[in-house]
Order: structure tokens, then sequence, then C-alpha cells
């Protein structure tokens, strides 16, 4: 039986259908598609939005031996990568729109707020509230972020794109969380349009598409479920899930949204 | 030397560069290793080092960058990192190891009765489900599963007669099958219950030792005897066992349980014909039931249940003159200001035992494992008198294999220990058996050498108590282990207890 796609945009499957995909990159959990230059990413372990192609199981991608650059085709409810077969019903498609919804602080969200700062403080070991000093990479990356994060703007937000080790650079988790930190009270600083266009050649693609996706307010799923337990619920359980991403992703993610929400 | 190189369109993710770059660094000798993308700040970030080469003006930001600085010639080195790095991709395809994409595959071929689920925590109810659907028993290696998720999953389960053992078990034996972290012992009479992984490990090889074996042994997870989910599993274990014609004793193993489910187990307890050996760590329950010997540690229940079997076992806790005489010899090297303990633990449970048994030896300890308010760390990065800190805490293993993985992420805490003016004692363990690192100890001696020695220049001598867990037929060996930490100078106890001990009585004229 092959995997199934559970949600995919019906943006993407049409596309997907008339112009010709390539593979960009293979992971054990993910596979990434280079689409009309737009990435996207294909798993079972990735939230629903714009961008993923959710699939029903968890596949090892390597095992299929796909090589970065091979031809995706979708035909006949089935796309086709390599040995790797996906079948995607109609019942699968989603229109994924913006997320507008904007939110005000009362004093039980700013509440909140500090009780997530803790929370990264007190369960991330690298968080720009406290990090190993001794560290000169670590050292060198948050004295950066640290400049970005109480004077942001265009300058300071360029010195940390790309900035860091991994699919996406510590220094842009920084600004996509800053960017939906921004985005969630309704604000935007006239320099972010400039700073996503420059994503485009200072930082990889998966990077400058999650930075482009956010700044859209197409976000995934995990992102929406964090703000709404943030304002709606005041809980920061939601966000746990935000922080366990990647090495440092999670709580550069986190760090930049609670100062994208006060600046 | 210095050198560096650009792989073109490769890109790593962090998790990985982060857990292979120490690896690497050693193997290959190297004083430095970079490995960023190719972009414009990560070069700077290179230039800043002193690591930057020409040769990474041609990296993109879909490129990855490696610099390296070395004290000698590397040949290849290039590919011997390519190599490194590949090797945590590719998996074995081949032969028996064959592997499936899905449960359904899985279970169609090989008509498998147990599900291992190692899924990041959103998702693991889901293929639990899938898995139960499929009348297949679950491991839920898991962690980050709601207690709602858990109560429904072990609800659903026990309505099939089936076993959930998780979220968050790491370590069970099945029909002589190790699952995630277990140690290879002898099958035989005694069946086990625990919500508890390393206290799972630490009884099951006490008891190979002295000749005794295993039927089951059942992990249930950490939050089974919570109020919330009631001890579902811990009770339908405890049923499972007593029907098991070939097991002849039980031992439950777990941290206190909610006074609720405690109630439920001695309930349950009372209406049990097999002896039962119970092991809950820093409960007190003066209540005497028939055929059930409580004990207060891992040590104390494996040595019970070895006793039931008719095995007699040498005093396993106590410290003989020889040993006391080692002792010694070490505390006579103290400096006046060094009175402190500190614990370096992969281990959870055994952390929390050496807590129960250090408590009465010692004025200000704390552990991030404590649950008494006054006992507990208020910042686990932070070391201050007395701690035992479980380095497989989510602080610190954020985006980094477990400690029993990858023991080397404990190296930098223990030369910070080393510096520290009033350590005394540093206490270790050691996991070996399936899941743990391939050598815990070899990857951790260069770190007790270079801590002895930075303490020595400072005139200071350290005392460094070590314990091996595991058993002969572990592939890393323990004989090899504990021998290995001997002929550095590291005191080996027998069990985690006596670890414990002997590190209360280096520092009992001290302190």
């Amino acid at each position: 039986m092959n995997p199934r796609v559970v949600a995919i945009d019906s943006d993407i499957a049409l596309n997907l259908k008339v112009k010709s995909a390539h593979v960009q990159g293979v992971y054990t959990s993910t596979i990434h598609l280079l689409l009309d230059g737009q990435l996207i990413t294909v798993g079972h372990k990735v939230g629903h939005g714009k961008h993923h192609v959710v699939i029903d199981q968890v596949i090892d991608f390597y095992a299929y031996d796909i090589n970065a650059g091979s031809i995706v085709s979708f035909i006949d409810h089935r796309i086709k990568i390599e040995k790797l077969e996906i079948d995607v019903d109609e019942s699968s498609l989603r229109v994924y729109q913006p997320y507008t919804t904007t939110y005000r602080f009362d004093q039980q969200t700013l509440k909140t707020i500090q009780t997530l700062k803790e929370m990264i403080q007190s369960r991330h070991h690298h968080n720009v509230f406290s990090y190993p000093k001794n560290d000169p990479w670590l050292n060198y990356q948050f004295e950066k972020i640290d400049i970005f994060l109480h004077a942001p703007g265009l300058p300071s937000a360029l010195s940390i794109m790309g900035l860091g080790m991994g699919l996406t650079p510590l220094g842009d988790d920084v600004i996509t969380g800053f960017i939906l930190g921004q985005n969630t009270v309704g604000k935007s600083l006239p320099w972010i349009e400039k700073l996503i266009e420059e994503a485009k050649r200072k930082t990889n693609l998966l990077s400058y598409q999650n930075l482009q996706d956010t700044y859209n307010r197409y976000y995934p799923d995990p992102f929406i479920a964090m703000i709404e337990g943030l304002f709606v619920e005041h809980n920061i359980e939601k966000a746990t899930a935000i922080l366990k991403l990647g090495a440092t992703s999670g709580a550069g993610i986190l760090s930049g949204f609670i100062y994208g929400l006060l600046a | 030397m210095k050198e560096a190189a650009v792989l073109k369109n490769s890109y790593y993710d962090s998790v990985t560069l982060m857990s292979t770059t120490v690896q690497i660094k050693k193997d290959l000798n190297l004083d430095d290793l970079v490995m960023f993308m190719g972009t414009a700040m990560n070069k700077e970030m290179i230039q800043s080092v002193g690591l930057y080469q020409p040769i990474l003006d041609s990296a993109q930001p879909n490129d990855l960058m490696l610099a390296i600085s070395s004290s000698e010639t590397i040949d290849d080195w290039v590919n011997k990192v390519i190599e490194r790095l590949t090797s945590k991709k590719k998996k074995d395809t081949s032969g028996e190891n064959r592997r499936y994409h899905t449960l359904h595959q899985a279970k169609e071929a090989m008509d498998a009765n147990i599900a291992v689920i190692s899924v990041p925590g959103i998702y693991a109810a889901h293929e639990a489900y899938k898995a139960l659907d499929l009348n297949m028993h679950v491991m839920l290696f898991s962690d980050n599963v709601s207690v709602e998720d858990e109560i429904g999953l072990k609800d659903y389960a026990l309505k099939k007669d089936l076993l959930v053992m998780g979220p968050d078990c790491g370590t069970a034996i099945i029909n002589g099958k190790g699952l995630c972290f277990a140690n290879q012992v002898k099958r035989g009479s005694i069946g086990l219950v625990a919500a508890s992984g390393t206290g799972l490990q630490e009884v099951t090889v006490i008891i190979n030792r002295f000749g005794g074996g295993i039927t089951q042994a059942i992990g249930v997870g950490g939050r089974d005897l919570s109020e919330a989910v009631g001890g579902r599993m811990m009770l339908k274990g405890i049923d499972a066992l007593d029907q098991d014609e070939s097991t002849q004793v039980i031992v439950l193993i777990s941290k206190p349980p909610h006074q609720t489910v405690m109630e439920k187990m001695k309930a349950r307890l009372k209406t049990m014909t097999k002896p039962v050996v119970l092991c809950l760590l820093d409960a007190h329950d003066d209540e005497v039931i028939k055929n059930v010997y409580p004990t207060s540690t891992l040590t104390g229940a494996a040595v019970e249940a070895l006793r039931l079997m008719g095995i007699q076992t040498p005093d396993l806790l106590t410290i003989s003159p020889e040993l006391n005489q080692e002792i010694d010899l070490h505390r006579k090297q103290f400096s006046p200001d060094q009175k402190a303990i500190k614990g370096l633990f992969c281990g959870g449970t055994l952390t929390a035992e050496a807590l129960s048994i250090l408590r009465p030896y010692t004025q200000g300890l704390t552990s991030n494992v404590a649950k008494k308010k006054e006992e507990k760390m208020s910042n686990p990065l932070i070391s201050k008198g007395h701690n035992l800190v479980d380095l497989g805490d989510d602080i610190f293993t954020q985006g980094k294999p477990h400690p029993m993985i990858e023991p080397t992420i404990r190296l930098s805490r223990l030369l910070e220990e080393a510096k520290n003016k009033e350590t005394a004692v540093i206490l270790l363990d050691f996991e070996l058996g399936l899941g743990s690192h391939d050598d815990p100890v070899g990857v951790t001696l260069d770190g007790i050498k270079e801590a002895q020695q930075l303490a020595k220049k400072q005139g200071r001598h350290l005392a460094f108590v070590g314990y091996v867990c595991g058993t002969e037929q572990d592939e890393q060996g323990l004989k090899y282990a504990e021998d290995r930490l001997r002929d550095s100078n590291v005191i080996v106890a027998k069990t985690n207890a006596q670890a414990a001990m002997i590190a209360a009585e280096l520092i009992k004229e001290v302190a």
C-alpha cells in the first residue's frame, strides 16, 4: 500500500501537475521539492501549511535512494519520485489562507509571555537569555542576535540572516519568530519587506521559504496553535512543541517571537 | 594546519551537525571543526575565529562549508568528515534488518506482535493507535505525549488485552528480547514491572550477575503511576506476570506513586499468591502485606528477588576493609575546601536512587530529579554544594542525543566540576547494553584524566567513583569497562547504591 497524502495545498497540487518539480534535498523523515521557485517540504512529521505536503506515514526517505535533482511527477492521483509513489485523493486538497487574526495585550497575556520566557530559560540550554559564554561560536552568534533583538532594524537583521548551523540557521529562526510576533499583534516594521527580499540570496532555500511564509502569514499549524494557546487560553503548553524543533531552532523562534511581540 | 572545503548543495540538519562535531573532532584529533551553511554571515563568523580559507569564497547559502584546524596533517580529511556525517544518514537496509515503511507492512511481513514507536510526541499517539488496531502491544519510546492521549491509549489497549509500555518508556525485555535500552540478561523466573528505565536495567543486571534470570521486564512509562493515569499499565503488568506460569517472583519498581494509585496497587497486591518485591524509591508505607517485600534501593530489590528464588548474594552495599583503605587514600589528599560530591548521571532513576541514599550523609544536597522543594536544584546548569545532576534532563538534551547514547555531552560539565574548588568527589554512571553508546567508558577516560590533571595543577585531588550498569554479555563488556576505569584511578562500585555509599564515605570526615 502506497503512502497517502493527508493534506496538500490546492495551488501547490495544481502547480505540481502542470509544472516540473525536482528534488532539492532528502532527509530521514522529510524530502524537499523545488517547484516554480518555491520549496515544498513533504513528510509525516511536518505541520499542515501552505508549503507542506503532509503524508499519512512515517517514511525513511533515505531508504528509497532518491537523489537531489530527480524529477517529480504528479499524474493520475499519484506523485512519483523515482521508486517512491504517494497517492493523492481529492479529500486531501486544502485551501490555506493567511492567518490574519491579531491580538491585543492584556495583563494576563503579559504574565503568560513572562512564563514563556522562563520556560525557554529553564528548558533550553542554548537560548538568547542564557547560554554557555565560554563557547566562542555561541558567543559570536548570540552577541549579534542580542543586538538585533534590542535594536531591531534592517542592518541588525541582515547581520544575523543566515547565521548559524543547520538547515534553518539560528539567526533566521530568531527573525522568523520576530516577524511572527509582529504579525500577531498587528504591527509591521517597514524594513521587513526588504529583509525578505534579501533572504533570497542571503540564506538557504528552506529558510528563505519559511521566512517568506511567515511574512505572508502562511503559518504551519504549530505556530497557530501556539499563538492561540498564548493569547486565547493563556497557557504555554503549545509553545513547548515549538521549543523541541531542531537543535536551536525552537528556542530561536520563541525568543524572536517574544521580542517581536514587544518591539 | 588550517584547511577548508565546500560541499556543494549539501544539507545536514543542525541536530546531526551538533551531535557529530564532537565525535569527528575526537576521531580526527582536530583542534577545531566548523560545519556551517555557506551564508555571508557564517563566513564572517568563521573569519572572526581565524579559520577562514579562500576556498570558502565560492560557497553559496545552499552549500556546506567545512573548516578545520589541527596540529598535524590529516590526509583526505574531507572524505573522512563526509564519511562520518553520512554514516549518520545511511541505515542498514540489507538482510535480516529489513526496513518497512509502515506498521502495516511490518505486521504483514513478519507477523510482529509488538510495535516500538519513536516519533515526535505529537504524532506518537496516532501511530500507537494504528499499532493497537493491528492487535500489537506498544512500546512508546516517544515523550511529549499528552496525558489525555496516554489515558486514551491505555484504556483502548486494556479493552483489547494489550500493553502500552510508555510513553517515555526506555527499557523493556519481552520474551528475552531487549527493547530500546536494555542489557543482555539470562532468561529465568523473575518478572518485573517498572515505571523507570535505568531502574529496570539496574535490577536486571544485578539479578543476572548472581545467576538469576528474567521472564519479562515490562516498562510502563514514568507517568503511569500519576493520579491521572492511575497506574493502568502497572496493574495490567502485575496481572500479566501473575498469570504467567514462568514467573515465580515479581519485582515492581517506581518512584513514589500517587496515593490513590498506591491504594489500588496495595489492594491488588493483597490478592497475590506469588511473592512481590516492592521497590518504591523514596516512598514510605508501613502497611505490612503478606508476600510483599518492600525495599528502598534498586540493589535491595534485586537482592530480595534473588533471595526469594533461593540465591544468596554477598553484601552489595557495605564497604569492605580493602575498599575502606582505598577510600582513605583518596580522602587524605583532599584540600580543606574540598567537601562536595558532584554526581553527573546519565540515568534518571540512578540519580534518584543516589539522592535517597546520600540524603542522610550530606547537608544541602540538591538534584534536578528531586521532588522535595528544598532539594530541587534551582538551575541544573549551575553547580553549587552537593549536586546530583541527571544529564538526561531536557535542559541538557535539547537538540542533542541522550547522554546514554552520546556520553561525551557529560565531558564539559565534568571539567567544570574539576575546576570548582569545592569538588571532592565526582560520581559517574555508565550504562552498557542495547541502545547505549558503543563505548561509554572509553569516550570518558580522557575527560577523567584531564580533570585529574587540572585539579592536580591547582594542588587538589579529585576522587572519582564510577558504576557500570551492564553485564559481561553486553557488547561493550562489563569487565573491560570496569578495568579501564580502575586503571584510571576510578573507584569502581558493585552497584549504583554502593557508588553513592562510597561517595558518602569519601566526604565523611571532610564535610
